[in-house]
């Protein structure tokens, strides 16, 4: 390849990858912009690229004068509550078929197994739970979606952990168990601190389709003590109005939480997401 | 910080504050918890919320959904038999559904009595079953109770710019005219149509529909939307009304509707009460101030210009825990001063005395308008639990004669025909 057509490859490489830039980023700009407009601007005959006054009222509104607040609190409790407990089991899981002596057979179904739950859509299995969490006295309490999301992001939170086990050489560990060190010891001070990557990658992840989920929440509960933020945004479409900076203002607000944990945790989150895609033990 | 430690501290935090944020309600009558619709119908609910606790120490904690949220929302919560709603507001639609599912409490057992001040139609459209029209077959044997009592008196109504002619149409070859010399290419339009699928252009055509002499069912549940006069009505919308109309009415909701006119790019069109408020009346955003006035829906062939009704209405869950003091709310908002209040904070009357109180035509012009329009009296959709699927259905075909997917006459006969279907399977002795 020639100077001259190596830099034409780089000029169109950037300007391809410029407008792609440019039609990811361009919907969260103008969400952005959204967020920051009047009522009076979103009637103008012509919708502006930029508010003409910006103002922080919508982030008021959906904060403050709607008690968006409190559902970000539950979104909070209930996102974290489930990526810890789906931590826990899926740690309890993947312990056994990974560090000890599992047949290989038994490691297939788990992982299977772990899968199968993964495959069914939500909304086949919705009524189910509300009929469940209604049996067992849930019903618009926030126990019933951590339990629900648990369930929910359990096979990823195996298949991505299973993953990262496999990584860390057994031989670390045996040689622990030799000097006389107990299973728990050895997983605490051995185990845990290596997967601590793994962790971080498999928290965030889980975390932010907790986060994300509106379906459950939305049949799973029926006031703000227990509503999460998502199904309170989307309460923002009324029958004769769409109310769409304060729309925005809860979309923004919605997206900083995860996306300032990517962006903090993006390496290990790239390396949750890339091990062991392409190999198998 | 070490993962343990992290971890450590976590767990019980999150488990603490689950347990802090999921405590039930108490239940008991110091604090009545009502399941409202987001957005301007429950404006004034809101208003009066605190001054029922200042006059009566009980606390009013209200419950937003938007519309079809607030419909799951109460389907799931009477399947539940679940007692988080002492009341609930329901569109008057729902009121087959719940009344056929025995989901609410009778009213007059609980002391609700009717007031001569409040039109008939006010207290029909909260009975069940319904004291006329066709009764679904299953209920002919139940006794007539009162399940719900209006609180948000809304009537379609029509609005027209004063500014551009000085007296409004009388009558829908009135509503045509008008359209066609108003009509301004790019700038305004002669009429607006909403005629988004499902709900809104079924909301925006049965007026019209009805006016014409058409409609969806006879007294015996016999589908007649497919008869000369219905087709004639559907032909109105589509071959007359469209050419005249905003671009896309396919895909015109009432916001945009509001937004179009609140502009001044529009002439003419229906209108809720609920929506008048939000654009049209806003002095933050209207470009329309004083030229736009309410009237009763114009004339058709039939005669007559019939409003229909899309009452808000309060109801008691059979599972509530506090029926007495929930009806006692309920007689408290129906008293004339509490009236009063809530139509000086966006809420809409329905005493006539109120709707017809010279204090409060200034602010709500169409209020006259709306107690004539409760008094003509005004239709309620279909009494049967299966509107929602014929809504869907005919709301379905219009859309589509109205984005040019088929004709007028199609869209006639294809919907009738899916409705004879429907109805047949539920059990109605539709011919």
């Amino acid at each position: 390849m020639t100077h001259r057509s190596r830099g034409f490859t780089r000029v169109a490489t950037s300007v391809l990858l410029a407008v792609i830039a440019f039609i990811f980023a361009f919907p969260l700009f103008y969400l952005i912009s959204t967020s920051l407009k009047t009522k009076a601007d979103l009637f103008a005959p012509v919708p502006s690229l930029f508010p003409p006054a910006p103002t922080i009222d919508p982030y008021i509104s959906v904060l403050f004068t709607r008690g968006f607040g409190g559902l970000l609190v539950n979104s909070v409790v209930v996102g974290l509550s489930a990526t810890v407990l789906s931590i826990c089991v899926a740690f309890a899981i993947c312990y056994p078929i990974t560090r000890l002596p599992a047949s290989p057979r038994l490691r297939a179904f788990v992982l299977s197994w772990a899968l199968s739950l993964r495959f069914l859509p939500p909304v086949a299995v919705v009524i189910p739970y509300f009929a469940i969490v209604r049996t067992i006295g849930l019903y618009n309490q926030l126990p019933a979606l951590i339990l629900v999301y648990t369930i929910f992001n359990l096979p990823l939170a195996i298949w991505m952990l299973r993953g990262f086990l496999d990584e860390i050489p057994l031989e670390i560990e045996e040689a622990a168990l030799v000097d006389g060190a107990s299973r728990w010891y050895a997983f605490r001070t051995i185990l845990l601190p290596l997967s601590r990557t793994g962790i971080l990658a498999v928290v965030i992840i889980v975390f932010a389709f907790d986060w994300a989920e509106f379906l459950f929440a939305f049949i799973l509960t029926a006031t703000p003590q227990a509503m999460t933020f998502p199904v309170g945004v989307q309460g923002l479409v009324t029958q004769f109005e769409i109310i769409w900076n304060d729309m925005a203002a809860g979309a923004v607000i919605a997206i900083v939480i995860p996306l300032s944990l990517m962006i903090i945790a993006r390496r290990h989150v790239m390396t949750g997401l890339t091990f062991g895609v392409i190999r198998e033990k | 910080m070490k993962l343990r430690k992290w971890l450590a501290m976590l767990v019980p935090i999150a488990l603490v504050a689950s347990a802090c944020s999921s405590t039930p309600s108490s239940g008991t009558a110091t604090k009545l918890t009502i399941a409202a619709v987001q957005g301007v119908e429950d404006a004034g609910l809101k208003a009066l919320a605190p001054m029922y606790k200042q006059q009566k120490g009980v606390e009013i904690e209200i419950v937003e959904a938007p519309y079809d949220d607030l419909y799951s929302k109460l389907v799931n919560a009477f399947k539940a038999n679940d007692s988080t709603y002492d009341l609930i507001m329901m569109d008057d639609p729902w009121m087959p559904k719940f009344g056929t599912d025995g989901s609410l409490s009778d009213l007059g057992a609980l002391g609700i009595t009717q007031d001569p001040d409040i039109a008939q139609v006010v207290w029909d459209v909260g009975t069940w079953p319904p004291p006329r029209g066709p009764v679904p077959p299953t209920e002919t044997s139940k006794a007539k109770q009162l399940l719900g009592v209006t609180i948000v008196g809304n009537v379609e109504m029509f609005m027209y710019r004063n500014d551009l002619t000085p007296t409004g149409p009388t009558s829908y070859d009135d509503v045509l005219a008008n359209a066609k010399a108003q009509n301004k290419q790019g700038s305004v339009a002669g009429y607006i149509i909403r005629g988004k699928a499902t709900n809104p252009v079924v909301a925006d055509f049965l007026p019209i529909l009805w006016s014409q002499g058409g409609d969806v069912f006879d007294e015996n549940w016999n589908v007649v939307l497919d008869n000369d006069a219905s087709k004639a009505a559907i032909g109105f919308l589509v071959n007359d009304l469209k050419p005249v109309a905003q671009t896309d009415p396919g895909s015109t909701d009432a916001s945009d509707r509001d937004k179009i006119m609140a502009n001044g790019q529009g002439y003419q069109s229906s209108v809720w009460p609920g929506e008048i408020n939000t654009a049209v009346l806003d002095p933050a955003v209207t470009k329309v101030a004083g030229k736009v006035t309410f009237i009763p829906i114009p004339k058709g062939k039939s005669g007559k210009g019939v409003g229909m009704m899309g009452n808000w209405l309060l109801g008691v869950p059979k599972a509530s825990k506090n029926q007495q003091a929930a009806a006692e709310f309920i007689k408290w908002m129906l008293q004339k001063d509490t009236q009063m209040t809530y139509a000086q904070n966006q809420g809409i009357p329905s005493r006539t005395s109120v709707l017809k109180d010279a204090s409060l035509t200034a602010a709500n012009p169409y209020f006259p308008v709306l107690a004539d329009a409760l008094q003509a009296p005004p239709n309620w959709r279909p009494r049967t639990d299966q509107w929602n699927a014929v809504e869907t259905i005919i709301g379905t075909h219009l859309n589509n004669a109205l984005t040019g997917g088929e004709t007028a006459d199609q869209a006639a006969t294809g919907a009738a025909a899916e409705i004879r279907t429907l109805m047949k399977g539920a059990g109605y002795p539709t011919q």
